[in-house]
């Protein structure tokens, strides 16, 4: 068999319930050229007899297990693995759409320059709404991530930039990783046809992560891509003398008659912002 | 039994090929399907024509002008002439066993008036892509009224009879309307929850909604709600109903995303009309907040 041009990565935590779901949408792809390696980060459920299930059904599936060291490290020792030119991340809860990667590897065909496509996003399960993602710049990016796990990029570039990160151990690894790939240039294409379906569980809502832990994990960006966010917001010292600048201008402001007959006027008839569900 | 398929349509004429196909391929065989268009403005009643043809079975009725979905479905259960009614979107299909799991479940509950199932999604051209979270069983000592949370949905069969009982549907609503259904529905009788899945719900670009229609389905639950909190007092209906403080809940819930949007989207009118409901609603509750958004809304410059 010819190798495959793309790996479609699958890193699974005790979600057998909905990894058929996943691999379907795999098998159904409108392109034939790919392999899919399965991840089974230690589950203990019986998420190795589905994967060896498809296996069985169809021999791109590749299955392999781990002790359980959480999603960046399954990801790349998926990749490790992976024998494909392309990489396409897909999380065991979540669905392709059949012609995403056909689109996506005509994107790339079309335009040397791409270092990531990825596509519109329709949310299931609890709901049925569409998401609506920002339009992609650098400067969207520095401050959340906008871009699916599942967009499809070239291994090289995994490569070159040594991988999903596994000291983000809370979540947002791939959020640090398009940074990674794509603060140093590279065009991005969106693909305006859903081709990607985000699963929304009951469950979602209780694994939001905690103040303390974005706090850690916003840091840990901040210094590991300093890089980045001092091109696109200047150095810190440059950032604290416009702090100090506008402080000062905010007290002389403060002082200020005019200021005075506002603050009257706000407190008698103004409006607060958190008093509007008070 | 004769069953009776409800199907309303508008616009949704594209999709009508897979609705089609998965009535025709029921393995229950007592059945009709009853169509009534909406005034659809694309080729729908062309498409939905040549697929039935002269088939007895299909009956295919018109709104001259766009009537709403309450009408709409209203009008398809009173031209039915089944025992067990269940509504079908064109753009949406069932499972082969659907009407037979259907039929077969009422034998078995024969003082059930409303059995409903749950679903599964799928794309555009009708792929799985997984199941939904919602549908399941109600627990004991509370009604659908107080529970809420999506428990009862498609696929959901109901007797005729009840149906013509409960007067039918509010014809005013344009949606909701299949929560007026289920509340309509519980007052008549038992609930039963079939764990299985009967029905293909396909996520489409036309079929789901913005943000603007979900304010609009917002105000159409609050009014069903409110409809059945009014029908359960004045009846003295059996089943449990909310709290004047549930359903106040409710509508100042709704009424604050009002607010909150004609906020963002600069409708003064708009926004003078959520918070003299809220004011009304609640007139000491927050009263600070509402005084200084009035004065706001009246003499801010936008």
């Amino acid at each position: 068999m010819k190798d495959p041009t793309i790996s479609i990565i699958v890193p699974c935590f005790n979600q057998a319930e909905y990894l058929p779901d996943a691999l379907e949408s795999v098998l159904n792809q409108n392109y034939d050229e790919w392999e899919c390696i399965i991840v089974n980060d230690g589950s203990t459920d019986n998420t190795e007899e589905i994967a060896r299930e498809y296996e069985k059904k169809n021999s791109r599936f590749k299955y392999c297990y781990q002790e359980n060291a959480g999603l960046s490290v399954s990801r790349n020792s998926g990749i490790q693995l992976a024998k494909g030119d392309y990489i396409l991340p897909l999380d065991a809860d979540d669905v392709l759409g059949n012609n995403y990667i056909l689109h996506a590897l005509e994107e790339f065909k079309n335009d040397e320059s791409l270092k990531l496509v990825y596509c519109n996003v329709c949310k299931f399960g609890l709901v049925d709404t569409f998401w609506n993602l920002p339009d992609f710049s650098l400067l969207e990016l520095s401050k959340k991530n906008m871009i699916i796990a599942s967009g499809v990029y070239k291994k090289e570039d995994w490569k070159e930039i040594g991988g999903y990160d596994k000291n983000m151990i809370y979540g947002w690894e791939d959020w640090e990783f398009w940074i990674s790939l794509l603060k140093n240039g590279g065009n991005v294409k969106k693909i305006e046809n859903v081709e990607f379906y985000y699963r929304i569980k009951s469950e979602s809502m209780l694994n939001a992560i905690t103040s303390y832990q974005q706090k850690y994990l916003f840091e840990y960006i901040s210094i590991k891509h300093s890089d980045f966010f001092v091109e696109l917001y200047g150095s810190f010292h440059h950032l604290n003398r416009r702090i100090c600048v506008e402080k000062h201008e905010k007290e002389l402001i403060l002082k200020s008659k005019k200021m005075a007959f506002k603050l009257l006027i706000n407190s008698l008839f103004g409006l607060r912002k958190n008093e509007v569900h008070g | 039994m004769k069953f009776s398929i409800l199907i309303a349509n508008y616009n949704n004429g594209q999709f009508f090929r897979d609705c089609y196909n998965s009535i025709i391929q029921q393995t229950y065989d007592d059945w009709e399907v009853i169509i009534v268009d909406d005034g659809s403005t694309d080729n729908s009643v062309e498409i939905i024509h040549n697929l039935i043809e002269e088939d007895p079975r299909f009956k295919l009725y018109q709104n001259p002008v766009n009537k709403g979905c309450g009408f709409t479905k209203n009008k398809c259960a009173y031209k039915s002439t089944g025992d067990l009614l269940g509504y079908l979107d064109p753009d949406d299909a069932l499972y082969p066993d659907a009407l037979e799991r259907m039929i077969n479940a009422f034998r078995e509950n024969s003082k059930t008036v409303v059995i409903t199932s749950k679903y599964k999604m799928f794309d555009e051209q009708l792929n799985y892509i997984g199941k939904g979270e919602h549908g399941e069983g109600i627990p004991e000592g509370q009604s659908y009224l107080t529970y809420g949370k999506g428990a009862l949905t498609a696929f959901a069969v109901f007797k005729k009879d009840a149906f013509l009982n409960m007067g039918g549907l509010d014809v005013k609503m344009k949606r909701a309307v299949d929560q007026d259904l289920y509340y309509k529905l519980e007052e008549q009788g038992e609930h039963v929850f079939l764990n299985k899945f009967l029905y293909k719900y396909r996520l489409h670009a036309n079929g789901i909604s913005q943000d603007i229609n979900k304010l609009k389905a917002k105000y159409w639950h609050c009014y069903a709600i409110e409809q059945a909190f009014k029908r359960r007092k004045l009846n003295n209906v059996k089943i449990r109903s909310i709290s004047k403080k549930v359903r106040d809940d409710h509508w100042s819930n709704y009424y604050y995303e009002l607010l909150e949007s004609s906020n963002i989207n600069n409708k003064i009118a708009q926004n003078l009309y959520a918070l003299y409901n809220l004011i009304k609603i609640r007139p000491f509750n927050n009263i600070k907040f509402k005084l200084k958004s009035l004065i706001f809304a009246i003499f801010q410059k936008r």
